[in-house]
């Protein structure tokens, strides 16, 4: 057994208690800084592959449909569907308060292998949708168990730091689909069975890596001291509304209307940035996809640099930084008709409005106590935030329509989306979200089990 | 903020955004699904937007996805029943395509009848040519006025659903609201 696994009968009256009776330290720092460089490898790959798996559909959809049968709406059905899975992941992601952060964590990594590899060898669309559906359920549930575990387990001064590389991996996941296909390019798997399936095989590499890192990984401490107590056991770790208490509903609606609008801006400029870039600024598609990787790659610096920022100045003026010269380029960015101007603007939009999702993952797990950490995490990113990404470029794709949309340019439709919501972003979060760094963990579990 | 301000601002919303969804057909719009049909292989079905005639000229089959490096199409002009709509395409190692598509209006909408020569009064955007559709002044105002609602929208339901005070993070007294 885990040496941290919760004993069978709550002995201590607080997780404190029970931490100093068991001789377990709740500091993260007490960790072996070589189980933590471990821990943060594994969350790694499972952040890359739920930005890996966002893109490859999109990138495979027309030989899927060639292979498959399909049109552009079932295409577009397709897609709903899915999205919907990921939505749904809430559910899952909610069980990490009942049943421990690690066998969640492991749980969908192996229900996402499982999604990916069904996807691999579908046979027709149908099964290709419930698939990546199965697929999205578990993807959906994993970020917020990853960011749960990174705040429990690391010290408060190296918070953010490790949060910035583990959501960073999101972005460096998208980016090598592109890779992945210029490879595969190279073996000449066109026009093969394995052309678009060979992408989903891939897939399984998350099962592989937890197959050999998961012996290792233990329960977060402070989990598993929370569980143990005897207060911490009177608390709610099953219903999924808890967030919802009057203690915490506040924050998680700040947090959660911040996410929306942030996320439907950020989400939308980069599904329509490659069209916008190819249709009404006449950029090649070869030449779209060098500025997408270069500023892809500056993104996950922005990651990097935001998770820095975070421990030095606080997380909010971080934020409100971020934000504000997002939405700055981002307006910017689709009035530019010049390409060789739109790359500079093009890396600090990128950087700044992929790399803010580092400190949205702080607020939606620092202000929240242990035993409903995961479910506020789940409501903020799953009930949100992922909402938000289906809302905005679905409102960007109806004003913009060339043939059909009131506006008839995507261009403008995405700056007005950008003003209309990086506005309330700036709003809600300098009026309503606290500052967490250095925020005591302990003394909130305290506050919540008394 | 009381919740009447936030059903107010609620009510502003809908009363910017319901007008947002007429919609008009550009035929711009229509050379465009009709390049982007003929650049996803298979898949593609640009019979819906042009005779295969015409389809051909631009790329023979058999496609293969992304074999247009660049679709470009810029402002046209409407006469009546009949429009004319520039267009550009690069096909990956081939030859760069530019012209004129003249679309008339059917019963199911506009659709290609005919590729011309260009024309120096219509060009591409990357051309020195107009750029199809765009924002009036208006919106961009009501696209202000719009995020202004949001933000009184969001502190409306700050102030319905969430309470001031016991916080979690304010009760442990370890950060600022």
């Amino acid at each position: 057994m885990d040496e941290r696994e919760p004993p069978a009968e709550p002995a201590a009256d607080t997780a404190a208690e029970y931490a100093a009776e068991h001789a377990v330290d709740l500091d993260p720092s007490a960790h072996d800084p070589r189980y933590r460089r471990k821990l943060l490898w594994l969350l790694s790959v499972a952040t890359f592959f739920e930005g890996y798996d966002t893109f490859v559909l999109a990138l495979v959809l027309a030989p899927i449909l060639a292979d498959l049968g399909g049109t552009e709406s079932q295409a577009g059905i397709v897609r709903a569907i899915t999205s919907v899975g990921a939505v749904l992941g809430f559910l899952l992601a909610a069980q990490a308060d009942r049943i421990g952060r690690k066998r969640l964590l492991l749980i969908t990594i192996v229900g996402y292998t499982a999604g990916t590899f069904l996807t691999a060898i579908a046979v027709s669309l149908a099964w290709l949708t419930v698939a990546q559906f199965v697929a999205q359920v578990f993807l959906g549930a994993e970020w917020a168990v990853a960011v749960t575990i990174v705040v429990e387990e690391f010290p408060r001064q190296h918070r953010g730091r490790a949060l910035g590389i583990v959501t960073s991996m999101n972005t460096l996941g998208g980016i090598s689909v592109g890779l992945v296909a210029f490879v595969l390019g190279l073996f000449a798997f066109s026009g093969s069975f394995f052309e678009w399936r060979i992408f989903y095989v891939l897939g399984i590499v998350p099962l592989i890596m937890v197959a050999i890192g998961r012996r290792g990984m233990h329960e977060t401490r402070r989990y598993a001291a929370v569980r143990a107590s005897e207060a911490g056991a009177a608390l709610d770790h099953t219903n999924i509304w808890e967030p919802w208490h009057p203690a915490y509903r506040r924050n998680v609606l700040a947090v959660g209307l911040m996410h929306f609008f942030r996320f439907a801006a950020v989400s939308a400029g980069a599904f329509w940035w490659p069209y916008y870039a190819q249709q009404e600024v006449g950029m090649s598609l070869s030449l779209t996809g060098i500025y997408l990787a270069v500023a892809g790659l500056l993104g996950a610096v922005g990651f990097l640099v935001a998770g820095r920022l975070m421990d030095r100045i606080g997380r909010r003026p971080t934020f409100l930084l971020y934000m504000a010269l997002a939405g700055t380029f981002g307006v910017i960015l689709f009035q530019t008709f010049d390409p060789l101007l739109m790359l500079p603007i093009l890396c600090v939009a990128i950087f700044c409005g992929l790399g803010s999702a580092c400190i949205t993952s702080a607020f939606s797990t620092e202000l929240f106590p242990t035993y409903v950490r995961s479910r506020a995490a789940a409501w903020c990113r799953n009930a949100f935030e992922i909402p938000g990404g289906i809302v905005g470029p679905l409102i960007v794709g109806l004003l913009g329509d060339h043939r059909t949309g009131p506006i008839g340019s995507i261009g403008d439709a995405m700056s007005v989306l950008f003003i209309v919501c990086i506005v309330p972003v700036l709003f809600i979060a300098w009026r309503y979200i606290p500052e967490t760094r250095g925020v005591d963990l302990d003394a909130m579990d305290r506050e919540a089990a008394a | 903020m009381k919740p009447r301000a936030a059903a107010a601002a609620a009510l502003l919303l809908a009363a910017v955004l319901l007008p947002a969804c007429a919609s008009t057909e550009r035929p711009e719009g229509v050379v465009e699904r009709w390049l982007i049909s003929l650049n996803v292989g298979e898949a593609g079905q640009p019979e819906r937007y042009a005779p295969d005639e015409l389809s051909n000229r631009i790329l023979p089959p058999p496609r293969d996805p992304n074999d247009l490096d660049v679709i470009e199409v810029g402002k046209g002009r409407i006469e009546g029943d009949t429009a004319l709509v520039p267009y550009r395409v690069q096909v990956v190692d081939g030859p760069n395509l530019d012209g004129v598509a003249r679309l008339t209006r059917t019963a199911d909408g506009w659709r290609v009848v005919a590729l011309l020569p260009r024309d120096p009064t219509l060009a591409v955007p990357s051309e020195g040519g107009r750029h199809v559709g765009g924002a009036s002044a208006t919106l961009w105002v009501i696209s202000v006025v719009l995020a202004l609602a949001l933000c009184l929208l969001s502190a409306g339901l700050m102030a319905l659903f969430g309470r001031p005070d016991a916080t979690a993070a304010t009760g442990s007294g370890t950060v600022d609201p």
